[in-house]
């Protein structure tokens, strides 16, 4: 049951990690960072767990009761004994715990140290759609919008759009209720207050479109507050911001 | 002679002024001030970041650049160096205020933080900087970590001034800059922290203010400085400090069930022995 | 009937508390099938629309909680069983304990109401402001008066227990012969009484902010919305430890009575363990707010915090594993539920560790990762804890025997169900998939692990179905169980009878200086 389960997390982020394949990077790109440490993370807990698993079945099925009268041999410890069954174990995994915490603290630097000259956009979220202000004043906008049974159909405006190729920090706040900006392909989320300025960054390496999602529950259309990022080669990118100026 | 430059000057900034449609609404056709023009919209600029290539010359001259600055907070302060009322009072206001900020003993200028008035006038140069640091007469501690600046490139003063949300005027009439009066807080990472309007600044909100811009800088040793941070929050609509009540309520709670548990214990133990044997 | 509701033996309130928990257990459960069906498909479902399903998930997120798995654990289980364990007759204080389970069914009967009143709270368990104080169309105070409620109920039971627990013990007995969940149930107190009022406070200033108009968490007005996620997790956090310690303590009582075994390593679980838990627990509660916007230094620190709670909690798992060691090992019902809690506590607590890890909750806060971990970790160990107990002291409670088969027929279908509820869920939580969603349009790729997860649930249904229906004709009809049918050397089970008699022991149990409850080579 337990290797079933770890599979499956282990095959979705494999898949996920053939998605973003993990080349050299100038910048400390911490997106595919990000797979590898979740693999190292998986076979860490995949170990503790297989060990004590394994000893646990082995304990339930050998020592069942052979006869009514039997009672458990268990021995009280000496102080030795139970000294060292506190701090090996404690040290054990207190040496666990700071190699992950080691690994964890390096990608945390990454993803929260914004590369200089990163390009930014303000980011607004609402109760429910996000408006992406550029440098330049251009506002984009996206909200879903449904029909009367409730079904989406489609999304109005053109959300996230950035060049390819060059960092974007995001700035965020909201004007309302908490909101939390998330982009799955890129492992990143960050809640947004009124009040309170939060930021975020990422590298948009390749050309495509990912989905950004609202992850902070913030009332009746919580689940229609998402858009598309849209990563589009330079040129194109600034013909779309120009069309837009235009607007 | 330098006097025909100052007006053609001033006449060209007049020009330029009247074309653009945004400042148009400001035109002074009389003296009488929008004073909606004089706000600052803090919450629309919070987290902007100043320009790390605009390049700037403070009074002795020198050049900078705003990359230069990262790793300490600063007050910024907007002023033209040639004013003989408002700006001069105004910065006096704010040694001032420091001073007294300081005597609260949590912040201390160049240590924590700088101070830095950076120009809007287009015409000021470091020598005007200097003649107008040297009118204020500051105390010496802060005079060593205040600098004058004005704008290498006068021509990108929009670039700068826009992501301050500040805009000002001159009038004909009076023959002065109309401008809001106010203090920007700015991390040391060179963003927007807070805004504070001169008028209502108390040495306990120049404080937080100060705290709360280098607030992520804090080290280990300033733990009680963050704890008076944690005490107060920020109101937006007031522009001041106030206290943090939730948090003395949340406190004060914590003694509800222990003070519950002791009463219980009291109690307990005076009806002596219990009965439990008896049953 | 009278001599219910005016009882003040603590026996026949913890089965009131058992009663309350059930039925919030019961309707909860009931929205969970709702919310799983509605998620069958991408799209609108069989729920009115998005207000009835977030309706639907604040009642089966507080219910449980607050309804169900603490109150069951710390009101059921510790009433019933906490002075049998010491040797005691009854509570220090037995109508300040029939206090506090009317103040919990009245707390239970405002939940309920949501079903009726117009403009129910479709605030969620954590009634996050300024949503629930500001924007929310619902009536957030019955949210409010909820958490008053149980929360005052939760205090008044916390200095009865702990001074029941300090000042009521059988003559001669001292504290390295308590029951481990006594001492389970000792640290859950300690955190009850502590951290309750400030959950109560934070609440409170929400309700004042929303009905009367102050501006405590305004931010405009000069409030903090950060502050009342920080006074929120700073109650929450401990919270699932009065969760997780009596549920690892009634595991403890189940796995030694049915291997026959003393606790492995007592002193260090004791001391370690428990107590480890409550220090540390009240330090870590940022890692509910990794990707809130607060100090990037803070959330280091906490992450380091965190870490370390997986060292008590080791221990712990240690000790209930070692307990095994060269048992007797018989496998009743309960016995089933406890070893499989051996496995889904690993499940559950291993999933955590990357939630304690600031960079990985980076992405996976927030999505059905996190939702599959704390199920994992209460929704199911600490459930199947309780369900476990119930199994286990049923025969002391009702003086009858359930029946063993239909029984284990039932727990078998329940660890299907829960397997094939939740572990796609961590899949499709990794890949992105957020919570609290009434629809995923954007997600359509999740479809095929959501209808997985919707059959589990009906496969759950079915086991607690039949789990019900063997409690309820047991209780009625069951064989007589006799006083001791495990051969436990426990008092509840060596010195009273089944079910016990008022005042618990015919004749008052006084234990000697080499007695212990697990001391079965004695016995
Ligand atoms: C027995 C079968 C159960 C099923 C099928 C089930 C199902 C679910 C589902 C689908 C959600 C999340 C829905 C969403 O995020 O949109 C949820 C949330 C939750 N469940 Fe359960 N659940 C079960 C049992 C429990 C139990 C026993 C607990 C106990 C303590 C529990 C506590 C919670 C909590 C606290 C939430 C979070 C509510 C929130 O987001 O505010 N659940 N459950
Ligand atoms: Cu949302
Ligand atoms: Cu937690």
């Amino acid at each position: 049951m337990r290797i079933k389960a770890f599979s499956v997390i282990a095959g979705a982020a494999a898949v996920l990690a053939l998605a973003f394949p993990g080349d050299a990077l100038a910048l400390n790109d911490h997106t595919p960072e990000w797979d590898k440490v979740w693999m190292h993370l998986l076979i860490d807990v995949g170990v503790i767990g297989a060990i004590f698993l394994v000893v646990s079945i082995y304990f339930l099925l050998a020592y069942t009761r052979k006869s009514e009268d039997e009672v458990g041999k268990l021995k009280q410890m000496s102080f030795g004994n139970s000294l060292a069954w506190a701090l090996i174990p404690a040290f054990i995994f207190m040496a666990d715990d700071f190699y992950l915490a080691a690994q964890g603290w390096k990608l945390w630097n990454d993803q929260r140290r914004v590369p200089e000259g990163a390009y930014e956009i303000q980011v607004t979220g609402r109760m429910w759609g996000w408006d992406f202000a550029y440098p330049n004043g251009v506002i984009s906008s996206s909200d879903v919008e449904y029909d009367d049974s409730g079904k989406v159909t489609g999304i109005d405006g053109d959300g996230l759009v950035v060049a390819q190729g060059k960092p974007v920090v995001l700035r965020m706040s909201s004007t309302d209720v908490v909101h939390s900006f998330f982009i799955p392909d890129f492992r990143i989320k960050e809640d947004l207050m009124p009040g309170r300025i939060t930021y975020l960054w990422f590298n948009p390496k390749d050309a495509g479109k990912h989905v950004y999602t609202c992850t902070e529950y913030c009332g009746i259309d919580h689940s229609r507050m998402y858009g598309n990022v849209t990563i589009l080669p330079q040129a194109e990118f600034d013909a779309w911001l120009a069309s837009q100026d235009e607007g | 002679m330098m006097k025909t430059i100052t007006i053609s000057v001033l006449l060209a900034a007049m020009a330029l002024l009247a074309v653009s449609p945004a400042e148009a609404a400001y035109r002074p056709t009389d003296s009488e001030i929008d004073p909606a023009m004089l706000k600052v919209d803090e919450k629309k600029i919070l987290g902007n970041k100043i320009d790390i290539d605009l390049v700037f010359l403070d009074e002795t001259g020198k050049e900078f650049t705003w990359k230069e600055k990262a790793g300490r907070a600063h007050v910024l302060v907007m002023s033209y160096f040639t004013c003989e009322g408002a700006c001069p009072a105004f910065s006096a206001d704010l040694a001032d205020i420091l001073e007294k900020t300081q005597a609260l003993g949590r912040v201390k200028a160049g240590k924590d933080y700088d101070v830095i008035t950076v120009s809007f006038d287009k015409n000021d140069t470091p020598k005007t900087a200097t003649h107008f640091k040297h009118m204020l007469d500051l105390p010496a501690q802060l005079s060593e970590n205040w600098s004058f600046a004005s704008l290498k490139y006068p021509r990108q003063l929009k670039k700068f001034t826009s992501g301050l949300d500040f805009r000002y005027f001159w009038s004909f009439t009076d023959r002065m800059f109309y401008h809001p009066n106010v203090y920007y807080f700015i991390s040391p990472e060179g963003r927007v922290v807070r805004v504070l309007h001169s008028s209502k600044v108390e040495p306990n909100d120049m404080q937080l203010a100060l705290i709360d811009s280098f607030f992520n800088k804090l080290q280990p040793s300033q733990v009680i400085t963050m704890a008076i941070s944690f005490c107060y929050s920020y109101n937006y609509k007031e522009g001041k400090y106030g206290i943090n009540y939730p948090l003395f309520f949340a406190m004060g709670s914590l003694f509800i069930g222990i003070g519950a548990f002791g009463v219980g214990a009291f109690i307990v133990r005076k009806r002596g022995k219990p009965k439990e044997n008896q049953i | 009937m009278k001599e219910w509701i005016f009882t003040t033996d603590h026996k026949r309130v913890g089965i009131l508390y058992l009663i309350g928990t059930l039925a919030a257990f019961a309707v909860a459960g009931i929205m969970a099938l709702a919310i799983r069906l509605e998620l069958w498909n991408v799209g609108p479902g069989i729920l009115s629309g998005p207000n009835q399903y977030n309706v639907a998930l604040y009642f089966h997120g507080a219910a449980m909680i607050l309804g169900f798995l603490i109150p069951g654990l710390t009101g059921f289980l510790a009433n019933y069983l906490i002075p049998m364990m010491i040797g005691a007759h009854d509570v220090s204080f037995p109508r300040i304990n029939a206090l506090s389970v009317w103040l919990y069914w009245f707390g239970i009967v405002l939940a309920l109401l949501t079903f009726v009143i117009p403009n129910p709270p479709d605030i969620m368990w954590t009634g996050y402001v300024p949503y629930a104080s500001q924007y929310s169309g619902g009536n957030s105070a019955f949210y409010v008066f909820t958490v008053h409620l149980i929360g005052f109920s939760s205090i008044l039971g916390s200095v009865n227990f702990l001074c029941t627990i300090i000042y009521m013990r059988a003559p001669g007995m001292g504290w390295n012969q308590l029951n481990f969940f006594v001492w389970t149930i000792a640290g859950a107190f300690v955190i009850q009484l502590i951290f309750v009022p400030v959950l109560a406070a934070a609440v409170t200033l929400l309700l004042l902010d929303k009905y009367f108009g102050t501006a405590f968490f305004v931010p405009d007005s000069g409030g903090d919305v950060l502050l009342y996620q920080n006074l929120f997790w700073f109650y929450s956090h401990p919270a699932v430890y009065v969760i997780l310690l009596p549920a690892v303590g009634a595991l403890m009582e189940i796995i030694t009575t049915m291997s026959r075994n003393q606790v492995f390593n007592y002193k260090v679980a004791v001391y370690g363990g428990v107590w480890g838990v409550v220090l540390l627990g009240s330090d870590v509660w940022v890692h509910h707010l990794y990707t809130s916007g607060l100090a990037d230094w803070l959330r280091i620190g906490m992450m380091v915090t965190t870490l370390i709670i997986s060292v008590p909690v080791g221990l712990l798992t240690i000790s209930l594993v070692g307990s095994l060691y060269k048992g007797s090992i018989q496998y009743s019902t309960g016995m089933l539920y406890a070893s499989s809690c051996l496995f889904l506590i690993l499940l559950g607590g291993l999933t955590g560790i990357p939630l304690a890890m600031t960079s990985l909750t980076l992405h996976l806060a927030e999505t059905y990762f996190v939702m599959a971990h704390f199920h994992f970790i209460m929704g199911i160990t600490a459930t199947f804890a309780l369900f476990g107990a119930i199994y286990h002291w049923f025969p002391k409670m009702t003086g009858k025997m359930y029946n063993e088969t239909l029984g284990k027929i039932s727990f078998t279908l329940n660890f299907i169900g829960v397997n094939v509820t939740f572990l796609p869920l961590f899949g499709i939580g990794v890949e992105g998939m957020p919570r609290r969603y009434y629809d995923y349009a954007m997600f359509p790729q999740f479809q095929g692990a959501q209808q997985i997860a919707t059959v589990g649930s009906f496969i759950i249904a079915v086991a607690m179905a039949l789990t019900f229906v063997n409690w309820i004709h047991a209780a009625i009809a069951g064989a007589p169980a006799g006083k001791n049918p495990w051969g436990s050397a426990s008092l509840e089970w060596t010195h009273a009878d089944s079910p016990p008699g008022p005042g618990n022991f015919p004749t008052p149990p006084t234990v000697s200086e080499d007695w212990t409850p697990y001391n079965y080579e004695k016995a």
